[in-house]
């Protein structure tokens, strides 16, 4: 009797368990497309234009290595430039010309609008989310939902809606508190053919701890890097 | 301490450049140059309040209005594997005449990729901390003009002549040795320094230990912690050999200071510690905790208010002078041991452009300490406007009531071309 309980139930936990594995495991390999799609390869420098709706911008050229380190140089406006910016995997420092050391920062430190310091350096989601789950949206679309590996991520938890065919990004809800609050949406747009893909070129930041203000993000001018790796370190910041 | 235009080193910095750019790598590489720039102007309205310290204010130079500029010059030019860095100041203060100053002159070679040796007056700073920072070993903290914000302010303190030599090694680690001719502590010693810079767990810890010889010698260690996504643990800490302080001692018949004799043999530390927090809102603060070894204790402190109680009569030309002496004596930007420092920051008010900026430095010693309240926004893309308001509390024998200017409502302008 117990047997024949117990036997389906066991069966249908295994199935259960397996079918949702091999769910995660899609959504694992979905979120390195999506990353691949974001970062043309491990070395690769670019420019980056952030303007919030009432029209002040800033830009910066950033130079990536081994896809977790990057140099984020301040070229505009003049109030800024010369500040510079290292991520060495979650961390970061900043070189302000005027204060004549590299400091380090938290990566929820904004630059502008709704922009943090994370969203301008951390490229690819995979090395700190691990997906969790997945739900299909309609229209074939799937969104992930991706959880921070560590409290050293920039966010506790993402929905990132994806574009099954392509693996395209669509668009991503940032949280926070257990994935209790909703910081942030980003959009996805602008899609080009950068570095023999198509990627995007312009997120649409909405931040909704500010009235749902609008920032834009522009990416162009993708390029393979050749920056030394020791560049990549808190005190070559006051040369760049 | 106001930065020299040394005649052992200057002219061996400029015989440098004019050799570097004149010889054959750069010859064959590009010229780069870009003149870089700005005005910084202000208006201050202070309280002129006589204190004991300070009881003619104006006869020493406290202004209850006053006016300033500073007018900055930094062209940088890049040829090959040679830079040239400078840093050229005109400064204009009410009841004072126009003073040019160099705060930065120096050439720097890059000998590969990752080595790189200068030549000149440079402008190096240290440490994590926002306040008192033991670290950074080059602060001229009274040549600040401390109105503005720390990342204009810092540059203002002014450079010193050195050679350098920097090894950057691919672990993201470093290497950094500085030779000064003229310690800015005391231009008859030499000073030179030898630092490694590391990271430790992926970056989220990084260290800076520096051993150095001087007017002060001794070693320093920096340290920073990443944790989670919002804060940042740090520690900034030095013990050297040595008072920067002079210690009254009593006062002698004819209103004469008499001064303890520096223990030189002793090593005092000198210890910050810290933690700065984002919050989501982008509402940043810091707290720091400091204590210095090498400030007043409370018995000299008791000792320098004493002896302040005791000259007589105090409109006496010898009493003036004492005064003028016992200011001397005090002239450091904290005098005592134990401070704690509050700073909180956020770059947007209600969606506006307008930044905000409140910090708190308190002695604990004696119970005195400095209220200051920044707001700043920007003037198209070039400009920044601010208001700054300051206020001392404390009693009357306080660490930062002893001095007039205790409140203070500035405006100031910065513009960058």
């Amino acid at each position: 009797m117990i047997t024949r309980f117990f036997k389906p139930a066991l069966l249908s936990v295994v199935l259960t368990v397996s079918t949702l594995g091999a769910a995660w495991a899609d959504g694992a390999a979905m979120l390195r497309k999506v990353d691949a799609i974001r970062a043309p390869s491990s070395d690769f420098s670019f420019d980056l234009s952030v303007k919030t709706a009432d029209g002040v911008s800033m830009t910066m050229a950033v130079s990536v290595k081994d896809g977790t380190k990057g140099l984020v140089q301040y070229t505009q406006p003049t109030t800024v430039k010369g500040r510079s910016l290292l991520f060495v995997d979650r961390n970061m420092w900043v070189f302000i010309p005027g204060s004549k050391r590299a400091l380090r920062i938290s990566p929820q430190q904004q630059i502008l609008g709704g922009v943090s310091s994370a969203d301008v350096a951390r490229t690819v989601y995979s090395n700190d989310y691990s997906v969790v789950g997945s739900d299909a949206a309609g229209g074939g679309k799937e969104t992930l939902h991706l959880q921070a590996k560590s409290g050293a991520a920039a966010y506790s938890a993402i929905d990132l809606t994806v574009d099954v065919k392509t693996g395209r990004p669509l668009e991503a809800a940032f949280f926070t508190s257990g994935g209790k609050r909703k910081l942030k949406t980003v959009y996805f747009e602008g899609y080009k053919s950068v570095m023999g893909a198509n990627r995007p070129t312009k997120l649409r930041v909405v931040d909704h701890m500010a009235g749902n203000a609008v920032t834009t993000m522009t990416y162009s001018g993708y390029k393979a890097s050749t920056a030394p790796g020791a560049w990549f370190q808190p005190n070559y910041l006051n040369r760049l | 301490m106001t930065p020299r235009l040394s005649p052992k080193s200057l002219p061996l910095t400029f015989a440098a450049a004019l050799a570097g750019f004149a010889a054959g790598p750069a010859c064959a590489e590009p010229l780069g140059y870009t003149l870089e720039g700005g005005v910084y102007a202000f208006g201050q309205l202070a309280s002129d309040g006589a204190t004991d310290l300070v009881p003619n204010p104006a006869a020493r130079g406290y202004r209850g209005a006053s006016l300033g500029a500073d007018l900055v010059l930094r062209p940088k030019v890049t040829a090959g594997p040679l830079r040239f860095e400078g840093s050229f100041r005109l400064r204009d203060r009410s009841g004072a005449d126009v003073t040019a100053r160099t705060d930065e002159a120096f050439v720097e070679w890059a000998i590969s990729d990752t080595v790189f040796v200068s030549l000149g007056r440079r402008n190096l700073s240290f440490g994590q901390s926002y306040c008192i920072n033991p670290a950074d070993l080059f602060r001229q903290p009274l040549q600040e003009t401390r109105l503005f914000p720390t990342a204009v302010s810092r540059a203002m303190a002014g450079g010193v002549d050195m050679l350098t030599l920097d090894v950057l090694f691919n672990s993201g680690s470093s290497a950094k040795f500085v030779y000064a001719p003229e310690d800015p502590a005391d231009a008859s010693t030499p000073f030179a320094m030898a630092q490694f810079s590391g990271m430790l767990a992926d970056g989220a810890l990084d260290y800076t230990l520096s051993g150095f010889s001087g007017a002060r010698p001794g070693v320093s260690l920096s340290l920073t912690r990443g944790i989670g996504d919002a804060t940042v643990l740090y520690a900034d800490a030095s013990l050297r050999q040595g008072r920067d302080r002079q210690v009254v001692s009593g006062l002698a018949a004819g209103n004469i200071l008499q001064f303890a004799a520096q223990n030189t043999g002793r090593f005092y530390p000198k210890v910050t510690v810290g933690l700065g927090h984002t919050l989501t809102n982008g509402l940043s603060f810091n707290l720091e905790l400091t204590h210095d070894a090498n400030g007043l204790s409370d018995s000299e402190w008791a000792q320098a208010m004493g002896a302040l109680g005791s000259l007589t009569p105090v409109q006496s030309a010898a009493a003036g002078a004492a005064l003028g002496q016992l200011n001397g004596a005090l002239g450091q930007y904290t005098q005592r041991q134990n401070y704690g420092f509050m700073r909180m920051a956020k770059d947007s008010l209600w969606g506006s452009p307008v930044s905000l900026e409140m910090t708190v430095l308190h002695g604990f010693d004696d119970g005195s300490g400095s209220l200051g309240l920044r707001l700043e926004r920007p003037v198209g893309e070039r400009g920044q406007i601010g208001l700054m308001a300051t206020h001392g509390y404390g009693g009357a024998r306080g660490e930062f009531t002893q001095r007039p200017a205790q409140n203070t409502l500035s405006l100031y302008t910065t513009m960058s071309f």
